[in-house]
């Protein structure tokens, strides 16, 4: 029985295993080695050492998609986390036609893609989008340019992403519905006030939640890609919104420089790795595991 | 016999070497298949039988099906030794397609220089067999009636290595209706008329230009759909050295000289001062209505040749194709496209039947009433004329055309290499100028700058 077992079972791992050499480790093995190639697709890669990753170092567009990137990151996911814990608050009160309001926030996650980007680019057109029309004819205010404004790009991106946390909310709904009301008894009858109850109770009661979302926000905000491609014209105005993902597609299959996108494709690698173990390493202290008992 | 348990260890070796040993003999395997068919390519180079021509083109609503209903059924009657395995792939990824599958070893045979980098990428990239024995051996070919500047264009180190298919100049479209409502003279399409100056041009689009920046009530007197380079060529001066449309890499660019600049002020004053362009957010949100010159919102469009394409059966008002206004020079950006064979594709000479037949009489015809692109053969020009013979006044039509032709230049996108690139960095460069975030002077001294960065790479280098 045990040997039918593990027959079984390597049966089916080898099968996975198989196509993660193939598809996977083996393709990232081979972007690996071509870092330290010049590869232009079409001749045999040259090995140039190093000069990909240090050509980097005088490369302002590099730098410029690494600021861009990390704004959009550091300023998006936190954001992102507030607005849809915020509105799965809201939505964790008993209030008529909940399923509704849950069902409305939860729409933007079902839409993905190219169809939000162009939603968003009508909304945001400087003369007759949504917003800017609103807030002249209702509070005669001229807005923004948004996407043809330098400045207001990357805020109008980051917004943009915010209105898309749907998922999260969900999760975070979940979470906050498997808050043990005991506990909210016993904070109430300490004299706890409603925010000290979401202070004390509340926030650390979904800490998981809110590690897992950060976790995910960050992979997914430095791989952005689409919502520049569609929108701002492969990253403009004037590089206003050039992401690093959108400087390895440049590379790799507008310029056919193969081998400086393959090394800056693991810079990438490196450096969502780094932000991510960084926050693994840091959730000892301030994310709350319930069955942990410290010593 | 006795069961031996396999431990996760040996698994895994096993699994590594069964991965290794299959990759490993797929590649011996693609290797003899590689060989055998170089042997077969050679052979086929005899004679065309049973080859296969993998023709790789860009979607395009008009081009595709006079490819799959006339060329490909026609050229089965004519040559039914040879099969046309039709390659279809959208524009704006299919020079990296291209790219992709020569990079699998599976280049296409036959690819026109209608996308992405084009002739030169290909020429650059060493993807690409000089026709030059097959157009001496051809009786369908006469280079003569293609015009030298194309011709040129096509020819290095004395042999040629594409042959035309299309060449269009740039013109001035007008809604005739429009002009008329406004009571204002047609622009002329003499392009030798020296009194058809820009500020005229400007001038007649001020007249034309209603509600100026009003989203859907508004009308734009003049849309200016080309890259700066082309102000300054009017202005008299051109961003790279006369060598580089030789060379291919130019080492030097131009902005910030005092032509240069009044050329730049002039094209963001359309914007700006004289207010008869649409700002760069109200050209986009025309645009994704439809083409904004057919659907009323612009009064004149300046665009390349292909501003044709389509027109034959347009109905919705009135119109005329001009000449471009001069300022101190007269010139138009001239756009030629060719058809090429693959440095390796394996049957070569079925593939030049094919070329060969694209650019026959026979063939350009029904490129010409399929598509409605002007022909590069000369001696086909009228048949191009008559398309529109219900719409333009004959002679119109032809001197505008040959007017396009006579001052017309090709560009960096066709003469020079890694034009992707440097058509990126400066629209992105230039995007602070557009959008009246910085001066003029400001914009074009950053867009050198960064210009001459990529220009630096290669300085030196010959196609």
């Amino acid at each position: 029985m045990a040997r039918q077992e593990a027959t079984l079972f390597y049966a089916i791992v080898g099968f996975w295993l198989l196509g993660f050499i193939l598809w996977t480790g083996g393709p990232m093995l081979v972007s690996l080695l071509l870092g330290f190639t010049q590869f232009d697709g079409v001749h045999a890669p040259t090995f140039v050492g190093m000069a990909n990753y240090t050509d980097l170092v005088s490369d302002s567009l590099f730098w410029q998609s690494v600021k861009v990137t990390a704004i959009y990151t550091f300023v998006g996911v936190p954001l992102g986390i507030c607005f849809s814990l915020s509105v799965a608050l809201l939505l964790n009160q008993k209030l008529p036609g909940l399923s509704i309001w849950r069902t409305v926030y939860y729409l933007p996650a079902v839409l993905q893609g190219v169809a939000v980007a162009l939603l968003w680019k009508w909304i945001y057109q400087p003369d007759y989008g949504i917003i800017n029309a609103t807030l002249w004819s209702w509070f005669g205010i001229k807005g923004p340019q948004w996407l043809y404004d330098t400045h207001w790009v990357l805020p109008s991106l980051i917004l943009m992403s915010v209105w898309s946390s749907g998922s999260s909310m969900l999760l975070y709904l979940a979470a906050l519905q498997g808050i043990p009301t005991h506990l909210y008894e016993a904070a109430e009858l300490d004299g706890a006030a409603s925010l000290s109850k979401f202070i004390h109770v509340t926030i650390p009661m979904i800490t998981p939640v809110i590690f897992f979302t950060l976790i995910l926000g960050i992979i997914g905000s430095f791989q952005v890609f689409t919502a520049a491609f569609i929108m701002t014209n492969k990253g403009g105005p004037n590089y206003a919104s050039y992401f690093f993902v959108l400087y390895i597609y440049q590379h790799a299959f507008e310029f056919f420089k193969m081998g400086k996108a393959s090394a800056l494709a693991w810079i990438l690698f490196l450096i969502i790795s780094f932000f991510t173990v960084l926050a693994f390493k840091t959730s000892a202290f301030w994310v709350y595991y319930e069955s942990e008992r410290k010593g | 016999m006795k069961n031996r348990k396999v431990s996760r260890r040996e698994f895994l070796q096993l699994t590594t070497v069964a991965t290794t040993g299959a990759f490993l003999a797929a590649c011996v395997q693609a290797s003899q298949v590689g060989q055998a068919g170089s042997a077969t390519g050679q052979e086929a180079s005899a004679s065309t039988q049973g080859a296969e021509v993998a023709w790789f083109v860009r979607s395009s609503p008009t081009e595709n099906p006079w490819q799959r209903e006339q060329v490909v059924p026609r050229f089965g009657e004519l040559h039914p030794e040879i099969k046309i395995n039709l390659i279809v792939t959208p524009g704006a990824e299919a020079y990296s397609k291209l790219l992709a599958l020569n990079a699998a070893g599976t280049t296409p045979d036959v690819w026109s220089n209608n996308f992405g980098a084009g002739f030169t990428g290909g020429l650059g990239l060493d993807m690409i067999r000089p026709m030059s024995d097959f157009i001496d051996a051809s009786g369908v070919i006469k280079l003569d009636d293609y015009g030298q500047p194309v011709v040129n264009l096509f020819t290095r180190g004395g042999k040629v290595w594409a042959v035309p298919s299309m060449t269009c100049g740039t013109f001035l479209f007008y809604n005739k209706d429009l002009l008329d409502e406004a009571g204002v003279e047609y622009p002329t399409v003499n392009w030798d008329d020296r009194s058809w100056t820009w500020d005229k041009m400007v001038e007649l689009a001020q007249k034309v230009t209603k509600n100026y920046g009003m989203g859907t009530d508004a009308q734009y007197g003049l849309m200016f759909a080309m890259e700066p380079y082309v102000l300054q060529w009017l202005w008299g001066t051109d961003p790279f050295p006369p060598e580089a449309y030789e060379t291919g890499y130019p080492c030097t660019i131009d902005f910030t000289s005092e032509k240069s600049i009044a050329a730049l002020q002039a094209g963001v004053d359309l914007i700006f001062k004289d207010k008869v362009s649409p700002s760069r957010a109200d050209q986009d949100a025309i645009s994704a209505g439809g083409d904004p010159f057919r659907t009323g919102k612009v009064v004149m469009l300046i665009t390349g040749g292909w501003g044709f394409w389509g027109m034959k059966d347009f109905t919705d008002f009135k119109w005329g194709a001009a000449a471009i206004p001069r300022k101190e020079t007269t010139a138009d950006p001239l756009w030629p496209d060719a058809n090429m064979i693959s440095k390796t594709s394996k049957a070569p000479d079925a593939a030049w039947q094919l070329v060969e037949y694209i650019s026959s009489g026979d063939g350009m015809k029904g490129f010409i009433d399929a598509t409605q692109s002007q022909p590069a053969p000369r001696s086909l020009w009228p048949e191009w004329y008559s398309l529109f013979e219900d719409k333009i006044p004959l002679e119109e039509l032809k001197a505008g055309m040959e007017g396009s032709v006579k001052y017309g230049k090709i560009p960096y996108s066709h003469t020079m290499v890694e034009t992707n690139r440097l058509y990126t960095v400066m629209a992105q460069q230039f995007d602070p100028m557009w959008l009246g975030e910085k001066s003029v002077a400001e914009t074009a001294a950053t867009a050198q700058a960064e210009v001459q960065k990529i220009l630096d790479e290669n300085c030196g280098k010959s196609l």
